[in-house]
Order: C-alpha cells, then sequence, then structure tokens
C-alpha cells in the first residue's frame, strides 16, 4: 500500500495496512530545531544546513533521510504562515527580533530562547480609525505559489506522498486579531467593542480567503488534507463563551470554509489545542474532518471517550504521545506504553493519523522521540 | 448597601468602567469610607468574577474587563486608600521566568490577586532568577508568583526558589507556581507551597497559604 493509500482509507475511516504517520506535514506536528538536530545526530543522519519553515516556532524543513527512517506518509506543500518571503531578522539588546508580515515585532532571548513571541503591536486602539490606517498585509506573491505549485506537481507526480497544504498567512480568525492588537486588548474589545472586533476578524478572513483561492487554484488539486489553526481554548475548557464563538467568530470560519471547498476536495484540517471536546460538534458542523493536536492531556480530552463519540464523524490527527510530561519527561518505557495506549484508544476502524500531541519541544531526549515513532509503527499495523 | 458602592460592585462586575469612574467619586463625595469602596464595591465584585468563572459563566473576556473596571476605580480610590492607611491583603511579586515571553497567564492571576486586595509587583517576561530575589528583597514581598508556559523553560523555576533559598530569603516568602505544563506533583517536587490551575484558583491559594 503506498503512502497516499494508506493515509486515504485512514481519512475515510477505513483502516489501512498500518496508522499512517506524521512528522512535519504542518506547523503544528513538527520538531523545534534543537531538538531536530538532537534526533539527527542520534540517528547517525547526517548533518546538513537547517533552513527554518517557520521562524516563530524554530522549525525546520525535514531531512527527506529522517521522515524515510519514520516512515512518514506525508510532505508538506506549504509557505510560512507568519512571515513573508524574504523576511529579515535583526539584534534589538538580548532579542532577536523580527516584524511580521502583519506588522507586529517578535522577539527570541538570544540566550536560551527556542521562539518568537509576539512583543509589539500595530493596533493600538479598539477604533474603526486605527483599522481605517492599518497596513493590512498582502497574500504570497504569484511567483511564490509557482513555485509551490511546482513542488506539489514534483511530488503527486513523482512520490507517493500524501500531501498537505496551508495558505493561512497568519492565526485563525480568532487567534490572528490578537497577534495584530494584542491578546488582552483583543479579548476584551470582542466583549466591548464588538462592532470593531466584528470588522477586524472580517478583514483577515477577506486576506485568508484571498490567500487561500490563489494558493487553491493552483495547488488544489494535488493536496490530500488542507490545514487551518485557530485556538479558542485553555487547557480546561473555552477561553470565551461558547455562544461568542458562536455568534461572533463561528460564522467567518464558515465563509472561509465555504470557499476553501470550492476549490479543492482535500479534507479539512482543523489545529485548536486545549479541551476542545465541546467544540468538535461545531467543526463537524463547518466541514472539518480532521481533528489536531488532539492535547491529551486537556480536561475531557480522553482519547477513549473521544473515539467512541465522534469516531465515526472525525479523524484525529495527533494525540498520539502527550508533549507535556511523557514525551520529555518519561521513559523509553512510559513512552511506547502511552503510544500503545493511544493507538488502542484511537486506531479501530482508520480515522487516526499518529503525531505527537503538537510539535516536539526542545529538551526532548531523542531516544523517547525514537521511540515513539517507531512503537507507532510497529504496534500501529492494522494486521498483527 | 448604600446603592453607590452596590453601582460600583456592579460596573465592576460587569466590566463597565465608564460607570465605576463615575461613581467612585461620587461615593467619596457622599462620605463613604475607601475602604469600604474597595472591599464592598470592587473586591466583593471581584470575587463574584472569580465565582462566575469557576462555574463556567464568565470566560477570560468577561474577567478582564472586570479587571479592568476595578482598576480605573483603584486609580481614584489609591490617594485616599493611602490617607485613610489601608493596607493591602499581601505584596505579590509576579513574573514569567527566564527564557519565556508569555504573558497573559501571568498577567490574568496579577489582576486576579490585585482584584482580591493585593499588592502586585509585575516583573514582566523572561525574568531571571536575580531578579526575583531582588524585587523580593527590595519590596518585602510574602508571595512570589513564578508562571511558565513551556515544558522547557518551567525547570527555571526550581533554579529560582533555589536562588531564594541561597539568598536567605526562601522563608520570608510563599511561592506559587502555575503555567501550562505544571502539575500539583511538580510543584512539590520543586519546593514551591502550592500550584493553581487558573487565575481564579490563584487567589484562594494565595489567600490559604497567607491565612
Amino acid at each position: 500500500m503506498t503512502p497516499r493509500e494508506r493515509v486515504t482509507r485512514a481519512l475515510n475511516h477505513q483502516e489501512p495496512d498500518r496508522i499512517p504517520i506524521d512528522l512535519g506535514a504542518t506547523i503544528v506536528s513538527s520538531i523545534v530545531k534543537q531538538s531536530y538536530i538532537e534526533l539527527k545526530q542520534y540517528l547517525g543522519l547526517p548533518l546538513e544546513e537547517i533552513k527554518i519553515l517557520d521562524y516563530v516556532q524554530q522549525l525546520p524543513y525535514m531531512d527527506e533521510a529522517l521522515l524515510q527512517r519514520f516512515g512518514v506518509d506525508f510532505r508538506p506543500v506549504q509557505s510560512p504562515a507568519a512571515t513573508a518571503p524574504g523576511l529579515a531578522i535583526f539584534e534589538e539588546g538580548d532579542y532577536y527580533a523580527f516584524i511580521d508580515r502583519w506588522g507586529a515585532k517578535l522577539h527570541m532571548p538570544k540566550r536560551g530562547g527556542l521562539y518568537f513571541d509576539w512583543v509589539e503591536f500595530p493596533i493600538k486602539e479598539a477604533t474603526m480609525a486605527a483599522l481605517d490606517s492599518y497596513h493590512w498585509p498582502r497574500p504570497d506573491p504569484p511567483e511564490y505559489i509557482a513555485q509551490l505549485r511546482a513542488q506539489a506537481k514534483y511530488l503527486y507526480e513523482n512520490t507517493d506522498y500524501a500531501l498537505v497544504g496551508s495558505a493561512v498567512i497568519g492565526g485563525g480568525i480568532f487567534e490572528q486579531p490578537a497577534r495584530v492588537m494584542g491578546m488582552e486588548n483583543f479579548l476584551m474589545a470582542l466583549v466591548s467593542e464588538p462592532v470593531f472586533a466584528d470588522r477586524l476578524m472580517e478583514q483577515i478572513t477577506d486576506i485568508y480567503i484571498e490567500s487561500c483561492n490563489n494558493y487553491l487554484d493552483q495547488i488544489g488539486q494535488y493536496i490530500q488534507v488542507f490545514v487551518y489553526y485557530d485556538d479558542l481554548h485553555t487547557q480546561t475548557g473555552w477561553m470565551i463563551a461558547p455562544d461568542l464563538y458562536r455568534k461572533m467568530v463561528k460564522p467567518k470560519q464558515r465563509r472561509l470554509v465555504e470557499a476553501i471547498k470550492k476549490k479543492t476536495d482535500a479534507k479539512l484540517f482543523f489545529h485548536a489545542c486545549g479541551a476542545t471536546y465541546d467544540l468538535i460538534p461545531d467543526l463537524l458542523d463547518l466541514g472539518f474532518g480532521i481533528l489536531n493536536p488532539v492535547q491529551v492531556s486537556a480536561r475531557g480530552m480522553d482519547t477513549q471517550k473521544l473515539k467512541q463519540e465522534f469516531g465515526k464523524d472525525i479523524v484525529f490527527w495527533g494525540g498520539g504521545v502527550d508533549t507535556q510530561r511523557v514525551l520529555p519527561f518519561g521513559t523509553p518505557q512510559q513512552v511506547a506504553e502511552e503510544v500503545k495506549r493511544r493507538i488502542d484508544d484511537l486506531a479501530p476502524g482508520g480515522g487516526f493519523v499518529f503525531a505527537a500531541v503538537h510539535n516536539i519541544q526542545a529538551l526532548v531526549p531523542p531516544q523517547n522521540i525514537v521511540t515513539a515513532f517507531d512503537t507507532a509503527r510497529q504496534y500501529g499495523q492494522y494486521n498483527k | 448597601m448604600n446603592p453607590i458602592v452596590q453601582a460600583i460592585f456592579t460596573g465592576v462586575l460587569e466590566g463597565n468602567a465608564e460607570l465605576v469612574r463615575q461613581k467612585v467619586p461620587e461615593a467619596l463625595a457622599t462620605g463613604v469610607a475607601p475602604a469600604t469602596i474597595l472591599n464592598k464595591g470592587m473586591i466583593a465584585a471581584m470575587a463574584e468574577v472569580g465565582r462566575l468563572f469557576e462555574a463556567g459563566e464568565y470566560f477570560v473576556p468577561e474577567m478582564l474587563i472586570a479587571a479592568r473596571a476595578m482598576k480605573t476605580g483603584t486609580e481614584i480610590l489609591k490617594p485616599h486608600l493611602q490617607e485613610a492607611q489601608v493596607r493591602s491583603a499581601g505584596k505579590v511579586v509576579i513574573g514569567t521566568v527566564k527564557g519565556d515571553l508569555h504573558d497573559i497567564g501571568k498577567n490574568l492571576v496579577g489582576m486576579m490577586l490585585e482584584g482580591a486586595g493585593f499588592e502586585i509587583h509585575d516583573l514582566g517576561t523572561d525574568v531571571p532568577p536575580e531578579k526575583f530575589v531582588e524585587a523580593v528583597r527590595t519590596s518585602g514581598a510574602n508571595v512570589v508568583g513564578l508562571s511558565a508556559l513551556l515544558t522547557t523553560t518551567m525547570p527555571g523555576m526550581k533554579t529560582i526558589i533555589e536562588a531564594l533559598a541561597q539568598a536567605g530569603l526562601r522563608h520570608r516568602v510563599k511561592v506559587i507556581v502555575g503555567g501550562a505544563p505544571l502539575t500539583d506533583a511538580y510543584a512539590r517536587q520543586i519546593g514551591a507551597d502550592g500550584y493553581a490551575p487558573d487565575a481564579s484558583r490563584a487567589v484562594a491559594l494565595t489567600k490559604s497559604l497567607l491565612a
């Protein structure tokens, strides 16, 4: 069975020969630079020059040898989300800094820093005047999309991998406003300046639709999965009232999904961290078929219960191994037990893609990573 | 309850900063004691906000606008409280540990503690251990709140607790910890005095540690 056939079966809720495996198909199922280097050294793979795909999270482009070593069934065809091509990184005191394509400034500590985080925001006030004078970003230029198309076409015609795309050039419709005005200011505006918040999210949606249309017109025919991200939850539940989500945010997500569905048959992937159990009916209603990262350590994210209640309707992509406790701090044996437990819960009947919960962070023992992926590949055979 | 104080309570509870801005001077002008405005109007309202949050009726935005309304009131009230020699419930030094730039969780804890009448010294994000030590030494704080979002920065909490011990300050303060990867077990393991899973419960924890 080829990887693409395997993935197609799994995404259609049928059992393939083994569980499909993901590492690095998305910027939420990858591995940070530091752990990537240590992992390659541990496996004795040659260290080529590291190229960064996602600057914010410090995620490298994956080396083909590593993907083959783990039996990864996917290849990404995507532009970096937060950063426009040709990004300049500069120094500012104790920090590395850059300005993202939305005009926000990010910092990463020079010493011990592992990520960039947003520290300055272009929209200072929750007013219509601030939106009028805001310099909105543009989608990727056509020549950049043409490069991605060439890559997608090549991979589609010359390899058997399942292809994963995205063209959301920022955080989600709920998340991105926080990155242009600060999270606290946006959350307050949602309830105290709803007209402003509504327009901000509508304009972000407009940009995403334009960006997705440009991408999908060229690449939609080649990809099997299309990725969208929107973190709406904390580890214990909704960050905002569910009624407020359904009134203010969900209609915009629906507008985006409807635009995407006109351009591709790819299965739609929704990434949302935290306690997302109560969100699943909304995702199904919107037309998403895949939930990621299935944060098993968050409240209510019991994999057995999730599979029982929603396993026929939604594909679980992630949840393969807890990345908050087990993967960084457990023994290899505990990692193997955790992976087997999650496979027992999530794999029956298909509808499961093995990936760690979110990106593998720094300071994770390489032996644990290898154990996780090797266990998934061996224990994840359907005809054992 | 005095109707003006009642209006201040409602203003904070509903996040109506404008109402609080109007009513606090009105209450002062009619001779309501500053401590009454603070305790019965604002701190009581923030306690109700915490209760509604824990009950799943309030979410982060409602908590934020309530804290903003309270801040509007305390800024007006501050000189009057000083004059009346009203003391805070305690001094808390908070910050996100070295290498970590995340601040929303820490800010929410700071707001809710402030809402409960504590005085907050917020050191910001990416704070090195020596800055925590220095802040405890100079502020006379009785609580230190440490925040970390990441599995990679969380071990820095232990370093801070050790630095406080080395500086001979550990016995003077209670150390509370919070953040996405934290657990009660981890808090105990690194020698912290307590862990809370959210901002509202951080208030209850702090009060119980100082009781």
